[in-house]
């Protein structure tokens, strides 16, 4: 063992955990509606006087109008957009505090109630008749199975045109293969009806 | 039911010649398929005997000879039980394939066991010449006049119809008793 001062690192300190904000409340709802009513109001206020503005530049004289009445409608105009973009934002607060409210109380209901009896009163028997279970897993298999047979027989196909392209090019053919089978009815029916039935 | 084909080559190419490699293909399954087949029967034959004729029940190994012709009988009836009746066997049918005469028409029996006859005892000579021939053809098609064709849409889809009853032209005639046509129809 050496005598050397043992070299102790310092490990950084994990960050402290940022408290997680409770989610706004009916209070909050409230609040924020209340501030949203303000500022509507105030908006409303804004564009009356931007409009009052406009309309006294237009009647009154250009001598009293010019200077001073466009400096206030300046002011105005800029109020009017001020109040606008606060009522933007207080818009956006109070509809998260509605949906926060709504989240909250419809959880609420949900914890309320016993699920286990309102099971017990739901027909499940008859909800399931009436779903043919099986026919929509006949349906689904079977969709399933034919795809992929589908998928090996097109593949097979192509593996023989290939094949037939491949070796008629070999022979040197220039005629293509003649694949056409005459009379040949994809629609007819396959098992034939004996006599004495037809 | 019906049966939808959704790949354009493969609805364009239903009616037409197979090539050799769908053809081998289903062959191999066909031969799998009954090569269980003669296990099964020769396990229950030789249990059968066995049950009746000795104390202990054991399966026992016959020559090869004997294997052979049984295991070629197997894939004869097979063949001719699939081809004779639909035109399918399972192979076939796995493959979307069909064997028909020459005029599109169904195999009868005869046929269907000289074809069959043809490809178990010739069945690498035969099988070859669907690669050569102009209208994929093997000797036993040219032989038996057959053809093997793409046909996707198994029996249980075809769109056909029985013809609907006829009118009975007069009213004095009798009427037809009730376990004729009539019921097919229906």
């Amino acid at each position: 063992m050496s005598d050397e001062p043992e070299i102790v690192v310092p490990l950084p300190s994990a960050p402290e955990p940022v408290p997680e904000e409770p989610p706004p409340g009916v209070g909050d709802l409230l609040a924020r509606s209340a501030r949203l009513g303000v500022d509507v109001v105030g908006l409303v206020a804004g564009e009356l006087a931007s409009a009052s503005a406009r309309l006294a530049r237009n009647v009154l004289p250009p001598a009293v109008a010019e200077k001073p009445l466009e400096s206030v409608g300046e002011k105005v105009d800029q109020r009017v957009e001020t109040a606008r973009q606060r009522e933007e934002v207080s818009r956006e607060d109070a509809l998260d505090a509605v949906q926060s409210v709504m989240n909250q109380t419809l959880g609420a209901v949900l914890d309320m109630l016993d699920w286990d009896m309102l099971i017990q009163h739901v027909p499940l028997e008859r909800i399931v008749g009436q779903v043919d279970l099986g026919g929509v897993i006949r349906e689904s298999t079977t969709s399933l199975a034919g795809e992929t047979v589908d998928a090996v027989r097109v593949g097979m196909m192509g593996l023989d045109l290939w094949t037939a392209r491949v070796v008629d090019k070999i022979l040197r053919r220039k005629q293509p293969r003649d694949l056409v089978v005459l009379g040949y009815d994809v629609n007819a029916p396959e098992v034939r009806v004996p006599r004495s039935l037809r | 039911m019906s049966r939808v084909i959704r790949q354009d080559r493969a609805v364009e190419l239903q009616g037409r010649r197979a090539g050799f490699p769908s053809r081998v293909l289903a062959d191999f399954i066909d031969v799998a398929i009954a090569f269980g087949i003669f296990v099964l029967i020769y396990s229950g034959l030789s249990i059968l005997w066995d049950f009746f004729q000795s104390d202990t029940i054991q399966i026992k190994v016959q020559s090869p000879g004997i294997n052979a012709t049984g295991m070629g009988l197997t894939v004869l009836i097979y063949l001719t039980l699939g081809w004779a009746s639909t035109g399918r066997t399972i192979g076939k049918q796995i493959m979307g394939l069909r064997a028909v005469r020459r005029d599109g028409s169904s195999l009868h029996t005869g046929r269907a066991l000289g074809r069959a006859a043809l490809c178990v005892v010739f069945y690498p000579f035969v099988m070859w010449t669907v690669l050569f021939s102009r209208r994929n053809a093997g000797i036993h098609d040219m032989i038996c006049k057959t053809v093997v064709v793409y046909d996707w849409i198994p029996e249980t889809a075809k769109r056909h119809l029985p013809p609907p009853p006829t009118p009975p032209r007069s009213r004095r005639r009798r009427r037809a008793p009730s376990t004729g046509s009539g019921e097919l129809g229906a």
